[in-house]
């Protein structure tokens, strides 16, 4: 077991995603925006729960197993739910309608207005690099040098 | 032997571990430049995009008569600093409803480019004779029967020709 466990990428993917995930766009919502009339507080919580289960599994497992790509695949496959339905991190907290499409409607002294705004090249773009860099982290011999990251070996030895 | 065992133990030949290496510097360096060239271009559109400025000019509404209702008037864009992007696929959408939702009628003014460096004026003419309605008994009756009017604007662009806006505006008026 000890072998399969990264327990500071976990503990980092943990604390980062909670923080992203939970406490800032609470806080962050709760001021700027207390009647929801552009964030959905609801959807940012509900979304910030699936981030930190998704992003503290994908730090569990050490650099240098296979299942890590899988992982990273999987990661890929979130991060495209994400950009669909917004209300999160990676969508600055905003309503998505459809795949890189962000969409606000609302209305302003009885007049009613919707705004859209298609950002789809980005978020391909954007993935795309995230692939790469995945399969970089396969096909990449491991070094010495990230030996450091990974406690779960000094308490193997132990 | 389990899933996770075989998976745990599935390694690259050690021979590769040149070929490995290398291929993971070039995909390193095509990252690298992928995300300077991504972030770089952002940056280019969100400064080029601020300095554009909308003039409106000459608006009025016509009185409505028994026979037309107009808005007449023209939209200047200048999109004239040194850094500035084309607007591309530019179209502004007028449309009347009556209060069941019922789309009397809609017109559309279209414009192919506003070129970057330059001043260009967009004119909207939203009138809406007797003539454009092509008599067809339901609209009338709808027309007719309607105590309000919903006109909805609807404006779409392409900007630096990968980023798309659209926005929609809903006024009700009523009738007497």
């Amino acid at each position: 077991m000890g072998y399969w466990i990264n327990w500071v990428t976990l503990f980092r993917n943990l604390i980062t995603s909670v923080i992203f995930g939970l406490v800032i766009p609470y806080y962050l919502i709760s001021y700027i925006d207390p009647k929801g009339f552009l964030f959905d507080l609801d959807a940012v919580l509900y979304n910030g729960i699936i981030f930190v289960i998704v992003y503290t599994i994908y730090g569990i497992f050490n650099k240098d197993t296979v299942i890590r790509f899988f992982i990273g695949c999987g990661w890929i496959v979130t991060l495209i739910y994400f950009y669909t339905l917004g209300n999160n991190f990676f969508t600055f907290y905003l309503p998505h309608c459809s795949f890189g499409y962000m969409c606000l409607d609302g209305s302003y002294r009885g007049i009613e207005f919707k705004l859209g705004y298609n950002y789809m090249w980005v978020v391909i773009a954007t993935l795309s690099l995230k692939g790469l860099n995945i399969l970089r982290h396969l096909i990449k011999p491991p070094e010495k040098k990230y030996k450091y990251l990974s406690l779960s070996d000094k308490f193997g030895k132990k | 032997m389990s899933l996770a065992d075989t998976l745990s133990r599935a390694k690259f030949k050690e021979e590769s571990k040149g070929f490995r290496h290398k291929l993971s510097v070039l995909i390193l360096i095509i990252i690298v430049i992928g995300y300077m060239a991504l972030y770089g271009y952002l940056l280019y559109v969100s400064a080029s995009s601020y300095g554009i400025k909308f003039e409106m000019k000459d608006f009025e509404d016509s009185q409505p008569t028994n026979t037309s209702l107009g808005i007449d008037g023209k939209v200047i864009v200048k999109n004239t600093h040194w850094y500035s992007a084309d607007i591309t696929d530019i179209s502004i959408k007028m449309s009347l409803y009556t209060d069941d939702d019922v789309k009397i009628k809609t017109k559309t003014v279209t414009k192919k480019i506003i070129p970057r460096l330059k001043k260009s004026e967009i004119d909207l003419d939203f009138s809406f004779d007797l003539e454009d309605f092509d008599y067809d008994i339901s609209d009338f009756m709808s027309l007719n029967q309607t105590d309000e009017l919903e006109i909805k604007f609807e404006v779409s662009f392409t900007y630096a020709y990968v980023h798309t806006y659209d926005f929609e505006i809903s006024m009700k008026v009523e009738l007497d």
